[in-house]
């Protein structure tokens, strides 16, 4: 079977525009949670997120004029791609050896509605709250902005991003809610191992601090209300969690086949040796009570990975910090790791970035390689009192130093799709 | 094929489709030519370059097509579904009675799950009594008052009928799939590139039978609002059945429809052993894009060839063994092109019989795939090619063999089904009919 490496990084994200200054901004347990910024949440029963702060594509393209109309979505991803891009060297020189066989796999996530249009248009079109429908395609057609609503596509950046870096292969986009970015890495990896591609650069893009995607998250009682200390609102595991905090970024990783590396003397950050995918079946809203999905899904990436429960040494969880997720999440890690459970250091890093939704998992997966790197584990802040039913090691408030050779990390989507990948310390 | 030893065959075909629900209901339309784009009921529109669109008229999710085991649970969930998954729900469910598996025959963490689908677009009147509450001091939108009074006149799971993912969520919920689960985004190349994960997840061996295809509707008000704003909706002010018309001289855009297409894949041995009908088989896909720097796809059609090259390698076929391609054809001026200037760098002197199907269905976009791909299915089984409608002068610059006006007779039942997104995002699935067994 061929052996797929991870050789570029890149990330734009709450606490840092890049990978080197998210990662000691997680090392120093830093939180990037505050007030919204990016529309009026005053009133709002959630008024708090993690939001990418000064965010300028032209620190990271040249040609960024080109895409100041585009969404937030895209401008994410064409900054992080940029960045994993340049890490892994193929702008350089002549680049992937087959443009048809370097491909796009992202788990990017729907972008925004072009809010003010739209509500606009709405309420002209039906003031009493009842719309007609003549009204709105009438107005609509003159109202709305094509480029806006175009961007709301959310297999757009993957289009973006092959135009961007010349990728003419394989081109696909997955969205599996809060699962969408890792299942996407999952799914480039197999397809570099099984021949359909060389290349492949992954990973995801989000934001849904907008209107529309806080109320629909408020209205469905998912995040933390604690308005009044942002910074202390994401707490995973601790018995006071109360909802999750909404994030947003871009996380993407290049992809590549062993060999082709290996044959352009790249530097290899890592390797993927493990996925597992699997479904709840269980309920749209919430997760299996005894975490059906969620064990199988590790078991399948151990087996995949050829590796025993003890060899982990590091898992980054989905760790969301709402009461469902990180009890069924350690309810799933004891039961397939057994005694190792109660020695393998877990961390959620959602703790300081929230969570970027479909974007999480491919961030979450760098974290998992920078911890091979350097030998340190980002804690879980806000883990004041660990909840009884979690009572693990989740590297409470402070990073620590430790080897890591072998990385997990879990990704569990809205309506019941899991995804774990793990990572692995390359070595010939 | 694919890879793998594993060999991945299509026991099951489901679809709701504006043509109809069942093999010989639609193929009675194709062979006919009888297509379904009509002037639209659903709603009243105005101010668009036409209201023509290809509906399902008559779709009653409960009555018409929920299974008796499944009846309760489809009564409660209902009111969590879009249109669009529950064009899905309701294929799934005749896909999975045509493969004979609704009672079991398969391990539940061995089925699994993969649909393309679409953005899914609101209710509108969801969200108008809010917006109004919002605007109604001013007559400009006020976010204080949306924070304090218009969250809490919104439905509390509105978010959750609109995730794409709910498509595939709601089917694994119903039928116990535990296996992997996926939703391709990705447009109107969304259910090829699902259907080609899903055989790619059988072949190395991750699941014994999975769910695949995908659905769409994009009959909606901000939907259609949309395709006018891009250009992209056909003019024709003739005939409305006439208004999509692939690769002729006249096209100039493209028209809506709806449905979903679903089809049952299964490891060929599990398939074998609890004796399944077989439908055909799926022998390799690939996908290629073409996005130029400036947006839009590239004319040249370098992302479709790209993805017919690589299905070939994986299919370990010549192109001269393709005995037709189902194309995208949604008449788009330069879409269309592209296409047809892709096959005959593919195919050369061996350009086989293309038809596309978009005249009779309108574009079903992330189910169109899917819908197509049975559709000649379909049609091989019967030993034809199914054939495409209006278009009366074929396009001397796409200089395509096209089979129009009626089926054609085929004893090659291998096909290329391609599909191509307006951002250049190409797919590909080579399937083969399941007439005459060859060896392999």
């Amino acid at each position: 079977m061929r052996r797929v490496v991870i050789t570029g990084m890149g990330m734009v994200t709450p606490v840092g525009g890049d990978v080197e200054s998210t990662w000691s901004s997680l090392l120093a347990g830093q939180s990037g949670v505050g007030p919204i910024s990016l529309f009026d949440a005053r009133t709002f029963p959630t008024r708090i997120a993690a939001e990418v702060k000064d965010f300028r594509l032209d620190r990271y393209l040249t040609e960024a004029e080109r895409w100041a109309e585009y969404s937030r979505n895209t401008r994410f991803a064409l900054a992080a791609g940029k960045l994993a891009m340049d890490d892994s060297g193929l702008l350089e020189g002549p680049g992937p050896a087959d443009r048809t066989r370097f491909g796009i796999y992202l788990g990017a996530g729907e972008g925004q509605q072009d809010f003010p249009r739209f509500v606009k248009l709405v309420h002209d079109s039906g003031p009493s709250g009842k719309v007609s429908t003549e009204e709105f395609t009438r107005r609509g057609v003159h109202d709305l902005h094509p480029l806006r609503e175009a961007e709301q596509e959310p297999g757009s950046p993957a289009a973006h991003l092959a135009s961007a870096f010349g990728a003419k292969g394989p081109n696909a986009n997955c969205l599996t809610a809060c699962a969408a970015s890792s299942q996407a890495i999952g799914e480039a990896y197999e397809m570099i191992r099984h021949g359909c591609a060389e290349v492949m650069l992954s990973g995801g893009t989000h934001s849904m601090i907008h209107p529309f995607g806080v109320t629909g998250f408020i209205l469905l009682t998912a995040l933390s209300t604690r308005n009044d200390e942002p910074e202390k609102a994401s707490r995973p595991f601790d018995r006071d969690r109360d909802g999750f905090i909404i994030g947003e970024g871009a996380g993407m990783v290049v992809l590549e086949e062993l060999e082709h590396a290996k044959a352009r003397g790249a530097r290899i950050h890592g390797e993927i040796v493990g996925y597992g995918s699997t479904a709840d079946a269980f309920r749209i809203t919430d997760s299996h009570d005894e975490g059906r999905g969620a064990i199988a899904c590790l078991r399948e990436a151990l087996a995949d990975a050829k590796l025993a429960p003890e060899e982990i040494d590091y898992i980054n969880a989905h760790g969301t910090s709402t009461a469902v997720n990180d009890s069924i999440e350690t309810l799933a890690i004891k039961s397939v790791f057994g005694e190792a459970a109660h020695h393998v250091p877990i961390s959620s890093t959602k703790s300081m970035m929230g969570h970027l939704i479909a974007a999480a998992g491919s961030v979450e997966a760098i974290v998992c390689l920078l911890a091979i790197r350097d030998g340190l584990l980002p804690p879980t802040i806000n883990l004041d009192n660990p909840d009884t039913d979690c009572d693990l090691d989740y590297i409470p408030r402070e990073a620590r130093r430790k080897r890591v050779d072998v990385a997990l990390s879990n990704s569990f989507g809205f309506g019941g799709q899991n995804i774990t990948l793990i990572l692995k310390r390359y070595t010939d | 094929m694919l890879g793998s030893e594993r060999r991945v065959v299509i026991t099951g075909m489901g679809f709701v489709t504006p043509l109809g629900d069942s093999p010989d209901a639609i193929w009675e339309r194709l062979a006919a030519g009888e297509g379904a784009l009509r002037r639209i009921e659903a709603f009243p529109v105005a101010g668009l370059p036409n209201d023509i669109v290809a509906e399902i008229r008559d779709f009653n999710f409960l009555k018409g097509y929920a299974l008796p085991k499944y009846r309760k649970a489809l009564g409660k969930s209902r009111k969590y579904m879009a249109r669009d998954i529950q064009l899905a729900v309701a294929s799934a469910q005749l896909a999975m009675s045509d493969a004979g598996l609704v009672d079991g025959g398969v391990d539940p963490a061995r089925i699994g799950i993969d649909l393309g689908a679409g953005l899914i677009s609101t209710e509108l009147d969801e969200l108008a009594p809010g917006i109004a509450a919002a605007s109604a001091a001013t007559g400009v939108f006020d976010f204080p008052t949306w924070g304090r009074e218009s969250i809490g006149i919104v439905e509390p799971i509105w978010l959750l009928k609109y995730l794409p993912n709910m498509l595939a969520c709601h089917i694994s919920i119903l039928m116990d799939c535990q296996g992997p689960s996926n939703t391709i985004t990705e447009a109107d190349a969304s259910s090829n590139l699902a259907i080609a994960e899903a055989a790619r997840i059988i072949a190395r061996g991750k699941a014994d039978v999975m769910i695949s295809g995908g659905a769409d509707s994009k009959i909606h008000p901000l939907s259609m609002t949309r395709l006018a704003l891009y250009q992209n909706m056909s003019r024709w002010e003739g005939e409305p059945s006439a208004g999509l018309r692939p690769f002729d001289l006249r096209r100039d855009g493209t028209l809506h429809g709806e449905g979903a297409g679903i089809l049952i894949l299964e490891e060929r041995e599990h398939a074998l052993r609890r004796g399944a009908r077989i439908h055909g088989e799926i022998l390799g896909a690939g996908s290629g894009c073409d996005a130029l720097p400036e947006g839009g796809m590239d004319p040249r059609g370098g992302g479709t060839e790209t993805a017919i090259k690589a299905a070939l390698r994986e299919a370990g076929l010549r192109p001269d063994e393709i005995g037709h391609v189902n194309a995208h054809g949604s008449g788009l001026k330069i879409g269309d092109l592209a296409e047809a200037r892709a096959f005959r760098r593919v195919f050369g002197a061996e350009l086989p019989p293309v038809t596309a199907l978009k005249g009779f269905m309108g574009n079903i976009s992330s189910g169109c795939g899917a819908v197509e791909l049975i559709a000649s299915l379909v049609g091989v089984n019967r030993g034809l090619i199914p054939p495409t409608i209006n278009c009366d002068d074929p396009d001397p610059e796409c200089g395509l063999d096209l089979v129009r006006g009626a089926p054609r007779p085929t004893n090659n039942p291998t096909f290329v089904n391609t599909n191509l997104t307006v951002n250049g995002q190409a797919a590909a699935v080579i399937a083969r009919g399941n007439a005459p067994e060859t060896a392999g």
